[in-house]
């Protein structure tokens, strides 16, 4: 994966996959998710 | 103080419907280049990124839902909303080294070394203060009191001005004409 680290990937481009547990554990993938919309929010508890 | 076991109550509280996970090794931050959150990422269904909103994002925000409401309608448009942050020109290998260290804190604290985790993460901060998901994470570590079980807003504000004011003195002390040292 090669990414602008100052600015990171931009708006038109591929997103990577990716790959990350949820709350029970199992994995999901962003390639999951193809061939529907995704809304990603990134959050925090702080 | 990350995982599915400190996420799990706010995905409860909110009826979520939607899948919660957790980025346990900082993978998506420098993806995004961002250095706060919350932030809004849509994808459209073929893969391509078409809003990417860096800092302030939030569904209960008339302007964030507008926006996601139009791509769900099938908008081309591409919306990029910046950081109020503006990225510092680091080097590259400087960027790829804060990364590093910052996964190898969030690895260090999955392990249960929390100070080796922090020491990781204070370099990070030591050449990028700007990045607020960096100097949160330090401070969920080391003042957990102001978290849980409820955020202390107040403390933070006072926290952060107190560290920049001490980051800007030392330095000041440590850097001379041929440059700063590095911090270990």
């Amino acid at each position: 994966m090669n990414v602008d680290l100052k600015t990171g990937m931009d708006v038109g481009d591929m997103h990577p996959d990716f790959a990350l547990q949820d709350l029970d554990g199992k994995t999901v993938r962003l390639s999951d998710y193809r061939g529907k919309n995704v809304l990603i929010f990134m959050w925090g508890s702080w | 103080m990350q995982g599915p076991e400190f996420s799990r109550p706010w995905h409860l509280a909110a009826h979520a419907t939607f899948t919660t996970v957790v980025d346990k090794e900082n993978i998506l931050a420098p993806l995004y280049g961002a250095k706060l959150i919350p932030n809004g990422i849509f994808v459209a269904p073929d893969g391509t990124i078409r809003l990417k909103w860096i800092g302030g994002f939030d569904v209960a925000k008339a302007e964030c839902t507008t926006a996601i409401e139009k791509l769900l309608g099938g908008d081309q448009e591409l919306i990029y909303v910046p950081s109020r942050i503006t990225p510092r020109d680091l080097p590259s290998v400087e960027r790829e080294l804060i990364a590093t260290k910052v996964r190898l804190g969030h690895a260090l604290l999955a392990l249960g070394k929390p100070e080796e985790a922090v020491a990781e993460w204070q370099w990070a901060l030591y050449y990028d203060p700007d990045d607020l998901t960096v100097r949160k994470q330090i401070w969920m570590v080391a003042h957990p009191e102001k978290f849980l079980p409820t955020i202390d807003w107040a403390w933070q504000k006072v926290q952060i001005a107190q560290e920049r004011e001490e980051e800007a003195r030392q330095k000041a002390a440590d850097c001379g004409p041929d440059g700063c040292p590095l911090p270990r």
